[in-house]
């Protein structure tokens, strides 16, 4: 049966070198839909954000293990969902500091997740048999 | 990424080109710091040829906002291409940071 779903996988290892290509993985794919210059990059970024807090918080960059990106793009959204096996962390449960916060204490990192959360429409987490899920969800419907 | 910091009149420019990411932030981090060590009045990035930036780039920038206060230095993001821009406003650094498209 004809379903108009696209799915796409990506696996690499986990180290920040790898950011790069994980971008262009996402890049290339979201190049194909009808959507705009400005949704594809907010897009990449989450992607990438979560990424790179799972590469280093999750894995502590260590490219033994293995980190995969499935790309799923519906009629009404796209789905992409990353998978690794480091310490879990539900980035649903952080609460992110002010702009103003982190500018007084001067702090370089923790914006990463308020992107996410901003961009993406759903997210979810979880980890089932020893795999860590990480599902966003972006709505295509204006 | 590539780097590179070039004094242009009363200005130190630091270019980058390419990402700025999770991997290359460091190096940001370090051409500032130094700018600062060697007491530059005034540092602007520009990001004519700066094609990514992701939150661990932009926390360089806000990690330094409080010191450029402290120590008046003039700080501003040169040429920021509209996809970097659209970053930088989800973040609302725009509000707080000069974006300018010509050296002042």
């Amino acid at each position: 049966m004809y379903t108009d779903t696209l799915r796409y996988t990506f696996r690499t290892h986990c180290h920040e070198s790898s950011l790069k290509g994980v971008r262009e993985f996402i890049k290339a794919h979201l190049e194909q839909l009808s959507i705009t210059d400005r949704q594809k990059s907010e897009i990449v970024l989450a992607v990438d954000e979560v990424c790179s807090n799972t590469i280093i918080h999750g894995s502590n960059k260590n490219p033994a293990k293995k980190i995969e990106i499935n790309l799923e793009s519906l009629p009404t959204k796209i789905v992409i969902e990353i998978q690794d096996e480091g310490e879990f962390f539900d980035i649903r449960s952080y609460d992110s500091p002010s702009l103003d916060q982190l500018i007084v204490e001067k702090k370089k990192g923790n914006v990463g997740i308020f992107l996410v959360k901003k961009i993406m429409d759903h997210i979810e987490c979880f980890t089932q048999n020893g795999v860590n899920y990480c599902r966003l969800e972006k709505s295509l419907v204006v | 990424m590539q780097i590179q910091s070039l004094v242009q009149g009363k200005h130190l420019v630091i270019s980058i080109v390419g990402d700025l990411d999770a991997s290359s932030s460091i190096h940001l981090d370090n051409a500032i710091k130094e700018a600062l060590e060697q007491n530059q009045h005034s540092i602007v990035i520009d990001c004519s040829k700066l094609e990514y930036v992701s939150s661990a780039g932009l926390g360089v920038f806000i990690s330094y906002l409080s010191e450029f206060e402290e120590k008046k230095v003039y700080f501003a993001l040169l040429n920021v291409q509209p996809t970097v821009i659209h970053i930088i406003e989800l973040l609302g650094l725009d509000k707080i940071v000069s974006i300018i498209e010509q050296l002042p």
